[in-house]
């Protein structure tokens, strides 16, 4: 583990509950969804650290509040040691610039309406005081750096391809150098082929610029090509946490497992056991006593029906939580 | 190769800056702007005075007919009235009323869905139960109040329409903006430090102009045909105003002695209505990015 000086993003003990109306009115017994249910992890200068998790586990949730588009029920964010929801004014604006995102969707991230030059260069004219020349200027550069012709800056998305735009998109993020880009699953809408390319643009653009990212993913060759440390969300709660190529070759937590041996591997060889999980992910309205993985745990012994196991240290560098450790 | 694009957008000249108009249908254009023209310089184009009836004259037929006299081109009313005089000044007042209202209900509907759909929560809840009010009330009885508190006038005619037609607006735009508002470029505005203003005006606004221009160019017929409701009840522009409605009321019990009466401003109305509606479908088109290209 490297010094705490250069961790950007540090989340600790974050809880995001949504509340569930009750059918009955004026009942006063309200439900919570757990949607994210004490989950802490940093981001440190350069580095990738990917969500992994199958859907409903609450990894976008996770992201969105680093986003600042939902705020955490309990826990605290803090970007380079300050609070996320104590930023006001030019505070929030400096937030805004340093962290920015790309979406999954890219017939949904670009306003149809706005010709590509403007919406790249959106954020610098919200957040700086460059003339439109110099903006311009920046769009060109930008459009470069992803890929794309400059010439291509008076387009509307509706003529650009699905890799195109998310090129786009991944332009307008990078528009205000920031040191943080949230990525919520940045190529799973796209073809295979594309999203490799997407990717080693990605990679590129990591190398060149030292940005971190928050990558949000389910598929697991993408969060092995791209990350440097990965943890493993389930049912709200990180499971397992670890440098990508130790958790890739070491999982340790039961339900890591499960997704790695589901995953088909780049190296045929690798796969030693297959685990096939039985059951649906259980209600995150009613979650369930003790691991909460108990449930569809092909190891659930007594323990694990009780006690919820510790989120601890099993070897340097890597956490799991599970009573097997 | 996913990196190729398109070839580039031209270079903006003055051709491009004018051409755009290029496709817009020619009949309706030269109509709207014939009527536009006729309503600004009413006074001066007017044959005879479209209020001073000449009693000799009385339900003469349109000049093309037997009997018809070429100095009275459309005819004359049951008052010795020129049609076409009448016509022509009627214009003024049709089009104004027309135009003042449609802006402002597009104005004001249009404020209030988009904030509504926006904002959601309180805000939302309280404007849409004001357009349900809106909505469910008789704009007629409304329209009598106003008459008679206010005295008929072309204002109260105006104040009338206005404060009834923007709810339609706002009800359609809100639903729009509820849809647009869970796209991902919303949320990626908020992230880039957009202000909420900027969202509505910049993000929001130009995906429902398709919307608004439908609806304002349909509107145009409807406010010339109420225009005529409420002045046919009293509460409309005063007698020395002639409109399109109130001749077309003029004619109803002459039908078929003088059919021209009621014929002639009903043919006006009816070629408006249409002329704007097809430049409301264009102007549709040619802002839509997606069509504008090919």
């Amino acid at each position: 583990m490297s010094g705490q000086s250069d961790t950007l993003l540090e989340a600790s003990h974050v809880k995001k509950y949504f509340p569930v109306r009750s059918r009955i009115p004026f009942s006063s017994a309200k439900a919570w969804v757990h949607a994210v249910d004490d989950v802490s992890f940093t981001v440190r200068a350069g580095e990738t650290l990917s969500l992994v998790g199958e859907s409903g586990c609450g990894k976008t949730t996770t992201a969105k509040m680093t986003l600042m588009m939902e705020a955490p029920t309990a826990g605290s964010m803090r970007f380079r040691g300050q609070e996320l929801s104590s930023l006001t004014g030019q505070r929030l604006r400096d937030y805004r610039g340093a962290v920015q995102a790309v979406f999954q969707d890219p017939w949904s991230s670009l306003n149809p309406r706005m010709r590509t030059a403007r919406f790249i260069g959106e954020p610098l004219a919200v957040n700086t005081a460059l003339s439109r020349p110099e903006i311009d200027e920046r769009v060109r550069s930008l459009l470069v750096s992803v890929g794309l012709d400059p010439a291509s800056a008076a387009n509307f998305p509706h003529e650009f391809s699905g890799g195109q735009r998310q090129r786009v998109a991944v332009a307008r993020a990078l528009a205000l150098d920031p040191q943080v880009v949230v990525l919520d699953e940045p190529v799973s809408a796209l073809d295979v082929s594309i999203g490799a390319q997407i990717m080693n643009m990605l990679r590129d653009i990591q190398a060149s610029r030292g940005i971190s990212y928050l990558l949000i993913a389910h598929n697991l060759a993408t969060v092995r090509y791209l990350s440097d440390r990965v943890a493993v969300m389930y049912l709200g709660r990180i499971v397992e946490e670890a440098d990508s190529e130790e958790l890739f070759r070491n999982p340790q937590h039961p339900y890591t497992k499960a997704l790695i041996s589901a995953a088909l591997t780049i190296r045929p060889g690798e796969k030693t056991d297959e685990i096939i999980l039985s059951g649906e992910l259980p209600s995150a309205v009613k979650l369930p006593p003790g691991c909460r993985f108990h449930t569809r745990c092909p190891f659930a012994f007594k323990k694990c029906f009780v006690e919820e196991p510790q989120y601890r240290e099993i070897a340097p560098g890597h956490r799991a939580a599970c009573h097997l450790h | 190769m996913d990196a190729r694009v398109l070839p580039a957008s031209k270079p903006m000249t003055l051709m491009r800056a004018f051409g755009w108009m290029k496709d817009a249908p020619k009949l309706p254009l030269a109509m709207v702007v014939l009527v536009l023209l006729v309503a600004l310089f009413a006074p001066v184009l007017t044959p005879h005075d479209p209020n001073m009836g000449v009693l000799a004259l009385q339900q003469k037929p349109p000049a093309f007919m037997e009997d018809g006299l070429f100095d009275y081109a459309l005819g004359t009313d049951r008052q010795g009235r020129d049609i076409l005089s009448r016509l022509i000044m009627g214009a003024r007042v049709s089009m104004a009323v027309a135009f003042i209202c449609v802006v402002l209900s597009v104005v004001i509907g249009t404020v209030m869905g988009l904030v509504s759909g926006y904002a959601g929560g309180t805000v939302d809840s309280v404007i849409m139960r004001i357009v349900d009010g809106t909505l469910a009330f008789p704009s007629l009885l409304l329209a009598l109040v106003f008459g008679v508190t206010a005295g008929p006038s072309f204002w109260t005619v105006v104040a009338v329409i206005g404060l009834v037609s923007w709810a339609r607006y706002a009800r359609l735009i809100r639903g729009e903006v509820l849809l647009l508002k869970e796209r991902d470029f919303v949320a990626l505005a908020r992230i880039a430090g957009c202000s909420p203003a900027r969202i509505i005006f910049v993000h929001l606004l130009p995906n429902v102009a398709n919307t608004i221009i439908v609806l304002a160019t349909l509107q145009i017929g409807n406010v010339i045909i109420t225009e005529s409701s409420l002045t046919f009840l009293g509460v409309g522009v005063p007698e020395s105003m002639p409109t399109w409605g109130r001749m077309l009321d003029d004619g109803r019990n002459l039908l078929d002695s003088a059919w021209w009466i009621s014929a002639m401003p009903g043919l006006a109305i009816i070629s408006v209505v249409l002329a704007f509606n097809s430049l409301g479908d264009w102007a549709r088109d040619v802002l839509d990015p997606k069509l504008r290209a090919l």
